[in-house]
């Protein structure tokens, strides 16, 4: 079976080479001295965790970014692929992450985008071949079911990765690029989205597909590489792969000490949050959860799997389907943010531009945001108190500026977080929700955002529940993990190793 | 991590540049006003820069300031409302009609002023609950009221002869006419609410960013809500302004305010993307366009040139607004 598959090899040549490809971020050494080729007609899976550097390289060869060294080499000639257009010329295509559609149009326009034929007077759109054109590249790919005249934003999201697809497979594709286009997909729908690269690489286009999903990489792939911190560590063709070798090349084998001070936390602490029974429309599906004073809880996911549903459904932001959240023995209204707020939630967001700064405003107004009220007599801030507070809290979490004055906008992230976690320590929570907290932070402000969370739940007794996709982070700093797959609770437990949590994440189903 | 400390050097020094591009374009602002009071001074050296005069330009600048007020913190927080001269022409029309069946003047205000709050209500209603684009929400409710005070007026102007009107003109406090004060009262408490108050900072906060406030606790729908009802409110308040200064009542008072409010809290430097601005530029603002229009009826030059003067202005205003985002942004 090798063998042949071998031979098989043997007699094409690779249609895309990169040779020791590099490339460094700053101080992050996101790709170093990756190698891969993909032959004709094969489709070739790319596995790693967050920021191993499977978008990196993908971006890398749909020419969206040009690497530091390395040679790429499409069907025998190098190229040199510095900009989308290039990569086009050269015949690789990447349906990317984020669907480029335009949702207002139809199927066969965004199919054509860009390359639609014309009459023989120039300007004027030959809708008559267009539709042509378009029925001809959907029915090449089996996917004659589309409808034509409907506008994509209509359609569901399998459709549109389709349309996504059929748009990149403009006529000289020899390779196509995929990032993670199951990701938002239901089992059913990635099915069918398998099945369609299937097609696509019986007609010898060589395909890189970068997934979450073991199972779905196990069923596709002819050839799965796993990636690590930038490194090619593993390479299996599709007899040799299985879930559990995938999975500790993913993580190394390199022992992180998940030996911490004795936690504080006996059977005993105080509930400080119990959920029951919490289902919502948006991911999350018969959850059951207790948080305790005095104890960090971890909870580990993949993107999808619901964690990040789970922080703002906790903090109220949207209304569950059904369940209980109880806190102080009380059941708190779900929904409603002041409600949470004012029993003593806090929550930090995951995307801490978008949902948690504003940018343009001050150091101070940002921390005081949430606790302004408090720091105001009939309306009125009272710009002593708030000064204070400001200045308090800019220091105890040592918030690098010369003056809270300046805009939010001028410090680093890892400051800009702290400015996040500021605003919620002000306002003397005693159960606080981080969603990622040390996402896009430096490694010296992380460590900084560990202690102080440690220091708060351990000295402090607060309740703090920290939700992350950064499994080391969770096995570094938690007292007891959760670990959600498909918006259930998948493992729960006090001190698991990094293969048990990595294997309810990626593998297990709750029973 | 370098980058990041890269992107802070480059803020921290595009922050002085833009500290400089905001005095700029502020004292850019109150330069444009100098400027013109000197070159109309000289124009007219005997009378421009008379107490009258000045008192004239002021009286003249009240409809506008007392809107031009509320719409500032409705913008800052990512609204508009550009239905507040159809408010003015259904105030005045209910002012000339409801007067006519000899009702107290002081309820006929107050009965007005409610009609026309109440539409701010209509409008927030449909913009915070049902979701509709703010603009488009006040282009319809404008087009729709000022097609009823045209129905309720059957489009005859009413000549009103009123006591309590005739009060709001005359009266003076140290030779200031009481108008003025209202004005300059309504701009001051407007900046003090906006400097110095919990709901001056969540507006900044709404504009700014709408789902940071939301996840601070911040009602992201009763304050704009009431954003609307007192831009409303304040269009009422100036429909009455302006029927006791031109003693009449006209369904056709409106229409020059439909977009001279807006023009004047841009033109002061609000960022119609939300959470940038200040009443204190508005203020400014609208003394430019209460001096043009005073300046050009004394040159005895059409009052079109004053519209494609102001248009220029305007443009010029938002240019240097976007420079200078574009500054810090880069």
């Amino acid at each position: 079976m090798i063998a042949n598959d071998q031979q098989d090899r043997a007699r094409k040549s690779p249609i895309l080479q990169l040779n020791s490809i590099s490339k460094r971020y700053g101080g992050v050494q996101a790709l170093s001295d990756v190698s891969l080729h993909v032959y004709p007609g094969e489709i070739l899976c790319l596995v790693g965790e967050n920021g191993a550097g499977k978008s990196t390289l993908a971006a890398i060869a749909a020419g969206l970014i040009s690497p530091d060294s390395g040679k790429i080499i499409v069907d025998g000639t190098e190229v040199v692929l510095n900009s989308p257009r290039a990569a086009e010329t050269a015949g690789v295509r990447l349906a990317s992450q984020e669907l480029q559609l335009c949702p207002e149009l139809n199927v066969m326009t965004n199919v054509l985008l860009g390359h639609y034929p014309c009459k023989k007077i120039p300007f004027l759109v030959d809708y008559a071949s267009m539709k042509r054109k378009a029925a001809e590249r959907l029915e090449s790919l089996g996917l004659e079911d589309i409808d034509l005249l409907q506008n994509v934003g209509e359609m569901p999201v399998v459709y549109r990765a389709f349309v996504q697809i059929a748009r990149s497979l403009t006529p000289g594709a020899k390779v196509l690029i995929t990032d993670e286009p199951t990701a938002p997909m239901s089992d059913i729908e990635a099915t069918r989205l398998l099945k369609l690269l299937k097609t696509i690489c019986d007609q010898g286009v060589g395909i890189i597909f970068v997934s979450h999903r073991l199972d779905e990489v196990l069923n596709i792939a002819d050839r799965v590489l796993v990636l690590r911190d930038g490194k090619l560590v593993d390479e299996m063709s599709k007899s040799e792969g299985d879930k559990e070798r995938i999975v500790s090349s993913m993580l190394g084998h390199t022992t992180i000490d998940s030996v911490k001070a004795s936690s504080s936390v006996s059977a005993d602490s105080e509930i400080a949050l119990k959920v029951e029974n919490l289902s919502t429309s948006n991911g999350i599906s018969e959850t059951n959860l207790t948080l305790k004073y005095g104890e960090i809880l971890g909870v580990y996911g993949i993107a999808g799997s619901g964690r990040d549903s789970l922080g703002m459904t906790l903090f109220g932001c949207n209304k569950p389907t059904s369940g209980k959240i109880i806190v102080g023995g009380s059941e708190l209204k779900l929904g409603s943010i002041k409600s949470t707020m004012d029993i003593g939630i806090g929550y930090v967001p995951a995307e801490r531009r978008a949902q948690g700064l504003l940018l343009e405003r001050s150091i101070k107004e940002n921390i005081t945001l949430a606790f302004l009220r408090k720091l105001s007599k009939l309306g009125l801030i009272q710009a002593k108190s708030e000064d204070v507070a400001g200045q308090l809290w800019a220091r105890n979490l040592s918030i690098k500026t010369d003056n809270i004055e300046n805009t939010v906008l001028s410090l680093s992230g890892g400051n800009q977080q702290k400015v996040l976690l500021s605003r919620w320590l002000l306002t003397g929570c005693r159960i606080l929700i981080l969603d990622d907290p040390t996402r896009g932070v430096d490694i010296g402000s992380k460590l900084e955002i560990y202690e102080l969370l440690q220091n708060l739940a351990h000295n402090e007794k607060v309740a703090v529940l920290v939700i992350s996709s950064d499994i080391e982070e969770v096995l570094k700093i938690s007292d007891r993990i959760e670990v959600m797959r498909n918006g259930k609770i998948t493992l729960s437990k006090t001190n698991p190793t990094q293969q048990e949590v990595a294997r309810a994440a990626y593998l297990e189903d709750a029973s | 991590m370098r980058l990041s400390a890269k992107k802070q050097s480059k803020s921290e020094g595009a922050k002085k540049r833009l500290d400089i591009g905001n005095i700029l374009r502020r004292q850019g602002l109150l330069l444009m006003l100098i400027l013109m009071i000197i070159f109309f001074r000289f124009q007219s050296p005997e009378y421009f820069l008379t107490f009258d005069n000045v008192i004239t330009i002021l009286v003249g600048a009240t409809a506008l300031g007392i809107m031009a007020s509320a719409q500032t913190p409705l913008i800052i927080s990512g609204g508009i409302d550009v239905s507040v001269g159809s408010v003015v022409a259904l105030t005045t029309v209910m002012v000339g009609k409801l007067l006519a069946t000899g009702m107290s003047s002081w309820l006929v205000v107050l009965i007005s002023i409610v009609i026309g709050t109440s539409i701010g209500a209509l409008n927030g209603f449909i913009v915070v609950q049902l979701g509709v684009n703010p603009f488009i929400t006040t282009l319809g409710t404008m087009s729709f009221f000022s097609g009823l005070a045209f129905i309720l007026s059957a489009g005859q102007t009413v000549s009103i002869r009123d006591p309590l009107f005739d009060w709001f003109l005359y009266t003076k406090v140290l030779k200031v006419p009481v108008l003025v004060i209202i004005v300059v009262f309504v701009m001051a408490l407007a900046y003090f609410i906006e400097r110095k108050t919990v709901v001056g900072r969540n507006i900044f906060a709404i504009g700014g960013n709408r789902e940071a406030a939301r996840l601070s606790g911040i009602s992201t729908k009763m304050l704009p809500l009431g954003l609307y009802m007192v831009s409303s409110l304040s269009a009422a308040v100036a429909g009455v302004v302006l029927v006791s200064q031109l003693g009449s009542a006209s369904p056709q008072l409106g229409t020059s305010y439909l977009l001279s409010v807006v023009t004047a809290v841009i033109l002061g430097g609000t960022s119609l993307a939300g959470g940038r601005g200040s009443v204190a530029g508005t203020a400014i603002a609208v003394g430019i366009l209460a001096t043009l229009s005073n300046g050009f009826a004394q040159m005895q030059l059409p009052s079109y040139g004053q519209t494609t003067a102001l248009g220029a202005a305007l443009i010029v205003a938002v240019l240097v607004d976007q420079t200078s985002s574009k500054m810090k942004n880069s």
